[in-house]
């Protein structure tokens, strides 16, 4: 049975008991020793301002039937589970489904417009402006759950605590849970999950047992890995460690620092990693990574000098041992040579012919011979050669090479550049020795880093300037965090605020957004939610009331104190705080409540775009959607 | 609206519909011996078609009404709007055989003619004018937020200055706006959007005084001068010259400060010329549609 048949059972949504402290304290789980607890616990549950009594649905107990789908990998929730009685099953698919919202679904007059409003929008990089228009309530490729080798299924049993990366990071869940018989689960909001984390009886085991599992998926979610065996994962999850900004070897968000020794390998789970070095004139970015994103590469490539060419000898190998050439190499009969023929090749000059090395390049050089030297089979008096070239005199032949890379067991090189926290992170440290290890039992695993390592190297290190320019808008004014944004052109905006006006008509007179804000090149970034794949706002609210529920859109449920906590935090004053009438049956002064946007939740799109009548308004990824060219 | 190649289907069926309108309106002028006539067949036809071209694109306002309604979108109502207000022109004029006939037709076709030509006047404007205000306004904020805006940039002139000079008894106004503005914030110190003001200066530094002249002669008098208009602000070169270090930062704020006052008056200019024609624009189209009616009526009756 799927989640919309169990929200037809009950009209006022999912079925379940809404459950007061002293429910919680009668299960162990939520048993504190700590004041603070009792305290926290309480202000989960305080009263909506206004109402009589307790409002506030911060946990709710569940009936589940076998079968019954608690949710799907790839659906947004906010909302942690803890499995009282009967048996769960979590899987990981291989790629999760699009979560479309109820109501988007397009309607019959629409035809007209697929036929005539077709849009010219100047792309980047062909489809990247089809790509930036991000459909409302499909899997942000931003937090992208494909996994090629997803692991087994797990048993979840009673006393296991689940859904908890979804309900701190607010991704989307990274699994799909079907109660394998019936089964009883609490369902609570973050604001209760964080009061047993920090204060209750279970936190190191909740805390243990998230670190463990975030390991463990995000080496498997990761490509690189996927050659190494069960045991070889195990080891390497067994070297790993999980560090957010909190952890010791964070400070003031910095992963690590440009020149530092490069002894780890990062992965990250979650957040923005930015990467950049420190010159002259100010701070240069080389990019920034999301999640699924690896880096720390240096300890895994070569250094960036080229390895020195080496000189091979394929028809006589045993007589002449694999040479590293220097800044000259002579090739001949005399003693004095460093490539020495037998005294009995008459046809071999004394002095041969010579490799010698100018402003990094090699060059061969004929001394005259008799019987020439031949370069790739050609006769030449110098040339310039390069791995893979082969070289003749008279009946010996020798080929060029790449000295090999210097292994892991070297000293660490040092970083290229610093790598620091934009935002909350959770990062994947893997001790590079151990890396190394596993990779010698493994070649296939060293490949693979190398390649990826390289490919990262091509991606950030050796960006145009033009893509750097446009990096550091995206990073300055924090579209890189923007996963939803309302642009606004402003060479076709009229200013006729249409656009804000039916967001008031959509939200009861009151507007969601504002059409001021930065601008970037023509396009002006206007201050509603940009759905933020790390979104501060929901951090800390006392009652939970902030949230993402089944779709990318976040929700401000009606349980909001007024509080302000969420509305300070958004970097972008993106939310609003509005008065609400007083209740009849309270007294004192009407209460505040925050408004977000909401991406029209419950219509087929966002009203701000249907209604602009000009094709001013648009909503993208922004990272996706702008490019340098933006800039001006 | 924007012209761009979005609209090439709507242009490539505007030119064939009318191309088809005008060859059978050549045909029918052909074949009618008495010449066309808005009462014969060919051209009640031609006027049902053209009215109901109009009739569509003057319900774009009625659209607007109801702007969450899923009638389709507001990008589609505003290019049916122009695309078949322009395509109404041919068949009114075939319907009319580009006579105009008594006192009432005279006067529908004087409308129409208005409100089409004012359409196009609006709709040239829109190609150059948002990109004219993009480029010279980059300190735009919101129209109906300019006279708060500037409220604002008087309040924080005078609290530059007085910062400096001290308190000044001619700035009442500003004195009254930021003791408002301290109490709001008193009432909801939780709120992020707090700003902390300098306090007055206790007393006036003694090369402070041109720096009181100025803002008392020509800064306060430039940045509250209503209906804000465009022109340059007050000329700070020979204060930034005699300025101390101590105060020559504060002159340059209040430079800004006049700088965004006048693209407010540049703002306000602009905005204008987008919207005003809109003045002409709706009410005549309004008049047309009842004298149109008006005119049906009579026309099918008698």
């Amino acid at each position: 049975m799927v989640r919309q048949e169990l929200v037809a059972r009950h009209p006022d949504g999912l079925p379940g008991k809404w459950l007061t402290p002293e429910d919680l304290a009668e299960l162990d789980f939520f048993k504190g020793t700590k004041r603070a607890f009792k305290i926290k616990t309480a202000t989960n549950f305080a009263p909506t301002a206004g109402k009589p009594e307790p409002g506030i649905k911060a946990a709710v107990r569940r009936e589940y039937q076998k079968g019954d789908v608690l949710f799907h990998a790839g659906d947004y929730g906010s909302t942690a589970f803890l499995l009282l009685e009967g048996t769960a099953l979590a899987t990981i698919p291989e790629r999760a489904q699009a979560v479309p919202v109820a109501g988007r679904t397009p309607r019959s007059l629409d035809f007209l417009g697929r036929m005539f409003g077709r849009r010219a929008r100047p792309t980047s990089g062909g489809d990247a402006a089809a790509a930036g228009r991000l459909g409302i309530g499909e899997v942000s490729a931003y937090a992208s759950l494909a996994c090629e080798a997803p692991p087994p299924e797990q048993l979840l049993r009673p006393g296991d605590v689940f859904g908890v990366d979804s309900c701190i990071n607010f991704y989307p869940r990274e699994a799909t849970v079907v109660a394998a018989e019936r089964c009883v689960v609490v369902e609570m909001l973050r604001s209760v999950l964080d009061t047993v984390r920090d204060a209750g009886s279970a936190s190191e085991q909740v805390n243990s047992r998230y670190r463990t599992a975030a390991i463990r998926w995000q080496l498997r979610q990761s490509g690189l890995f996927r050659s190494l065996s069960e045991e070889q994962l195990e080891r390497l999850a067994l070297a790993s460690e999980l560090l957010t900004n909190d952890s010791e070897a964070v400070r003031d968000d910095a992963i690590y620092g440009e020149g530092q020794p490069a002894d780890a390998f990062f992965l990250v789970r979650s957040g923005t990693v930015k990467l950049s070095q420190v010159k002259a004139g100010g701070e240069l970015i080389f990019g920034y990574l999301g999640r699924g994103s690896a880096f720390g590469f240096e300890n895994l490539l070569p250094s960036r000098e080229t390895p020195p060419l080496r000189l091979r000898c394929l028809s006589h190998p045993t007589l002449f041992p694999e040479l590293d050439l220097g800044a000259r190499t002579t090739f001949g009969r005399a003693a004095s040579c460093e490539v020495i023929f037998p005294r009995g090749e008459t046809g071999i000059g004394r002095k041969h012919c010579k490799i010698e090395e100018r402003d990094g390049e090699f060059y061969l050089t004929d001394l005259e011979s008799v019987n020439s030297t031949l370069l790739n089979g050609e006769r030449i008096q110098q040339a310039a050669i390069t791995a893979g070239d082969r070289i003749t005199v008279v009946d010996y032949l020798f080929e060029l090479t790449r000295a090999p890379r210097p292994t892991a067991a070297a000293a660490a090189p040092p970083r290229f550049a610093s790598a620091r926290a934009l935002d909350n992170v959770e990062i994947v440290r893997i001790d590079a020795a151990s890396l190394a290890s596993l990779a010698q039992e493994n070649p296939r695993l060293l490949e693979v880093l190398t390649e990826v390592g390289q490919q990262l190297e091509a991606a950030i290190y050796q960006r145009t300037s033009a893509q750097r320019s446009l990096d550091s808008e995206l990073v300055g004014l924090n579209l890189y965090n923007s996963q939803n944004t309302l642009l606004i052109d402003l060479d076709r905006c009229t200013r006729c605020d249409e656009c804000v006006k039916a967001c008031s008509d959509a939200h009861g007179g009151v507007a969601r957004f504002t059409r001021d804000g930065p601008r970037f090149g023509r396009y002006l970034v206007t201050m509603a939610c940009r759905s933020c794949t790390d979104p501060k706002c929901m951090i800390g609210c006392p009652v939970g009331s902030i949230r993402r529920r089944g779709s990318l859109e976040i929700q401000i449920e009606d349980w909001c104190i007024g509080c302000e906590r969420c509305a300070n935090q958004c970097p972008f004053g993106n939310i609003n705080m509005v008065e609400r009438p007083a209740l009849a049956a309270a007294a004192g002064p009407p209460s505040m409540q925050a408004t977000v946007c909401d991406l029209c939740a419950g219509y087929d799109r966002p009203n701000c775009v249907y209604a602009c009548p000009h094709d001013a308004a648009i909503r993208v990824n922004p990272s996706a959607f702008l490019s340098a060219a933006d800039l001006g | 609206m924007l012209i761009n190649s979005d609209h090439t289907p709507w242009l490539a069926a505007t030119v064939i519909v009318t191309s088809a309108a005008t060859a059978s309106y050549i045909y029918y002028v052909e074949v009618t011996p008495y010449g066309p006539s808005g009462g014969s067949w060919p051209g009640i036809a031609y006027g049902i078609i053209g009215t109901s071209f109009m009739v569509i694109a003057g319900l774009l306002a009625a659209r607007k009404k109801v702007r969450t309604w899923r009638l389709g979108s507001a990008q589609l109502w505003m290019k049916m709007h122009l695309w078949l207000g322009l395509l109404a022109v041919p068949f009114i004029l075939f319907h009319s055989g580009f006579r105009l006939g008594g006192p009432l037709t005279l006067t529908l076709m004087v409308l129409f003619t208005v409100v089409t030509l004012s359409g196009i006047f609006g709709l040239v404007l829109q190609q150059f004018l948002p990109t004219m205000m993009t480029a010279r306004v980059p300190l735009e904020t919101l129209r109906s937020q300019i006279d708060h805006v500037a409220a604002g940039l008087s309040a924080d002139a005078y609290e530059l200055v007085a910062s400096v000079v001290g308190p000044l008894a001619e700035a009442s106004e500003e004195q009254a706006r930021l003791a408002a503005e301290e109490e709001v914030q008193k009432a909801r110190p939780a709120n992020w959007k707090q700003i902390a003001r300098q306090r007055p200066a206790a007393t006036q530094p003694p090369d402070a005084g041109p720096l009181r002249e100025l803002y008392l002669t020509e800064v306060r008098p430039y940045l509250n001068r209503r209906p804000l208009d465009s022109r340059p602000g007050p000329d700070f070169r020979q204060l930034m010259i005699i300025a101390s270090d101590e105060w020559r930062g504060k002159v340059e704020k209040l430079v800004r400060i006049c700088e965004e006052s006048r693209q407010l008056g540049v703002q306000l200019r602009l905005h204008a010329w987008l919207h005003h024609w809109l003045f002409v624009h709706a009410p005549l189209s309004f008049t047309l549609f009842v004298l149109t009616a008006f005119h049906v009526v009579l026309a099918l009756r008698y």
